[in-house]
């Protein structure tokens, strides 16, 4: 048997220091653009009552949910996403707060997912939802947060793709398909396979416009072209409000000066039962998969008994890490100076240390005794590039690690200079 | 200009999806030469082609590890990953299949426990969770599955069948067609809108190809 006590669970990992500061930096990074735009930061339970997640409005499956019991034997799962805990705090406890509202979280959820690599069944979601607002203003904020995130962590080698479900909807309801024709049509656009949409709907008694635009709907992504491409007579009402939403959004972002970074994809159909509208992910070189993705789901809030309408984006971090790896430099991690406490000078050491980090600096204090050539040996060790030895009556040495030169002071001085 | 990389499935799918890039200008011909190889460069067009195993085609191309696959539908409902499946090219032709002692046509569904022996224990599953609404034990096994009824280990087989010879060289039967298979032209979510121009000419050329 292997000794599971020395593993972390499959599609588990520890993160260790040198990756857990990029990480954070990251994290942090992009929590700084919701706050600057409004966002509020909200936190909800690792795990909740199963019934939040399940039924059918939900974005994943219950098989890839992990459950468990409490001591009651009510089911309980560990939470696959943020944004279904935030839309029950939203209509169970926040529903009377003016809108529209504006709530950002970062977190972990958990997947019992097949892992593969990049595919884990613990990960870290940063994301906004802005909710009571159906304008397509709000739609593009969201997007417009999530290209300024990307810029700020420093990907910039990236497109934002928007669809919007509600044009193929309408479609659908023109046509008065079943919903297992409906399934079947979605797989097929979804998959950008025209020979077989055409083989479907010749099956499917269809209007001869509308299995033309079915036909045509895997290649109508690009630029703002591909609306008019869809705009076709005939058109019912939300086919047609589909369309002049999502080139209201458009336009938006070309306004905010985003055009570089946005193309339309009216044949982006995932997870339709869960998006009510507009439904965007972002992709960039050398990851295989959306970096962040995000949406307008006007039904879900309602499932909680208060219904309101909202749009939002979640960024994969790991994602983001992985897309910035690619791009990036090695960076060498930070390695702190060391503070050395001379005999019977512990307390002076503390309290110059302690003066180091209040003005913002970061500083370790050798706690391995008080010998003086260990304390150099052990600095150089790990990377540091002073060594500051505190002494009795104020002295102080600063010696730089790479060059060896040897500065005496005291630590007032010092202090005072290094302001 | 970036490369972008092809994955084939390693066999007969491989040399027949070959012949349609070169008939679309591209140069895999250093493929056709016997040799242990498994990556080759177009330099002119700037391709890499590789060779996997049919059933990690997919993974590749959800990856991004591969750009485009041209891969079996078998594999593609086996693995069930999130790509395009753009092009049904047409060749390789075959089936998935319930296959099993002749006497069984027509009662299969209705044993109990129904043991299933197979290679595509998802697509089995898949036809008869879904499909029939029938609770069956599947058997995964990795090759010669025809064996499996035979020494009793299954009641039937769900397996590829092309001519039928080598079930009636066993004794068994087609019970059951499940749907046609074929090689397909498959390619990565993300690099579809990335090297957008590039892989739509290939997309077209193919088209034009099977059309004809």
């Amino acid at each position: 048997m292997s000794d599971w006590k020395l593993h972390t669970p499959i599609g588990l990992s520890d993160i260790l220091p040198e990756e857990c500061e990029k990480k954070k930096e990251v994290e942090n990074i992009i929590n700084d653009v919701f706050i600057s735009m409004g966002y509020k930061e909200i936190e909800t339970p690792a795990f909740e009552y199963y019934d939040v997640f399940a039924g059918g409005s939900g974005q994943i499956s219950q098989e890839n949910m992990f459950k468990f019991f409490d001591e009651k034997g009510r089911i309980l799962t560990l939470r696959p996403d943020i944004t279904t805990s935030i839309a029950r705090v939203c209509a169970t406890k926040l529903h009377e707060e003016n809108l529209p509202m504006r709530l950002c979280y970062t977190g972990n959820v958990f997947r019992a997912e097949k892992t593969e690599g990049v595919r884990q069944r613990e990960f870290t979601q940063s994301g906004i939802e802005l909710l009571g607002s159906d304008t397509p203003n709000a739609d593009a904020e969201v997007i417009a947060a999530a290209i300024e995130s990307l810029l700020a962590v420093g990907i910039s080698d990236f497109r934002v793709e928007i669809g919007q479900v509600a044009f193929f909807n309408g479609l659908v309801e023109q046509a008065g398909l079943s919903r297992e024709d409906t399934e079947k049509l979605r797989e097929r656009i979804e998959c950008k396979d025209s020979l077989g949409i055409k083989e479907l709907t010749e099956k499917l008694h269809l209007e001869e416009e509308i299995k033309r635009l079915m036909i045509a709907l895997p290649e109508l992504f690009g630029d703002l072209s591909v609306v008019e491409k869809a705009e076709v007579c005939g058109l019912n009402d939300t086919s047609k409000s589909a369309l002049e939403n999502i080139k209201s959004i458009y336009k938006l972002l070309k306004d905010y000066g985003f055009e570089e970074f946005i193309s339309l994809d009216l044949g982006m159909l995932q997870s339709i039962d869960y998006y009510t509208g507009s439904i965007f992910k972002c992709y960039t070189h050398g990851v295989g998969f959306p970096i962040c993705a995000g949406g307008r789901y006007n039904n879900l809030v309602g499932k909680f008994g208060s219904s309101m309408s909202a749009v939002g984006v979640a960024f994969g971090i790991n994602r983001i890490l992985t897309a910035l790896r690619k791009i990036e430099e090695k960076t060498e991690p930070t390695v702190n100076p060391v503070i050395f406490a001379k005999d019977g000078c512990d307390g002076a050491a503390y309290a110059f240390a302690k003066k180091l980090r209040q003005r913002g600096f970061c500083c370790e204090i050798y706690i391995d005794g008080h010998n003086e050539e260990n304390a150099e040996e052990y600095a150089g060790k790990i990377g540091a590039e002073y060594i500051f030895k505190v002494g009795k009556e104020d002295f102080l040495a600063v010696k730089n690690l790479v060059c060896g030169d040897l500065v005496e002071t005291t630590s007032e001085d010092f202090l005072e200079n290094f302001e | 200009m970036q490369y972008l990389t092809v994955a084939l499935a390693k066999g007969r799918l491989a040399e027949l999806a070959m012949d349609l890039f070169i008939k679309n200008g591209y140069d895999c011909s250093e493929m056709k030469e016997k040799t242990r190889k498994l990556i080759f460069t177009d330099e002119k067009n700037k391709m890499k082609f590789i060779l996997v195993k049919a059933s990690d085609v997919p993974t590749y191309v959800e990856y991004g590890a591969a750009d485009i696959g041209v891969v079996g539908k078998d594999s593609l409902l086996e693995e069930h990953k999130n790509l395009y499946e753009m092009i049904n090219l047409g060749f390789g032709k075959c089936k998935m299949a319930v296959c099993g002692p002749a006497e069984l046509k027509n009662k299969f569904r209705k044993i109990n426990n129904l043991k299933v022996a197979s290679k595509y224990t998802k697509i089995a599953e898949n036809y008869f969770l879904e499909e029939l609404g029938q609770t069956v034990e599947m058997i995964k096994l990795n090759g010669s599955v025809e064996l499996a009824p035979i020494v009793g280990l299954s009641d039937v087989i769900v397996d590829i069948v092309e001519s039928g010879k080598t079930l009636k060289e066993n004794g068994l039967d087609v019970l059951e067609e499940i749907c046609p298979l074929s090689a397909w032209f498959v390619v990565n979510k993300v690099s579809m809108k990335i090297h957008r121009e590039r892989i739509m000419k290939i997309v077209e050329g193919f088209k034009e190809e099977i059309e004809k």
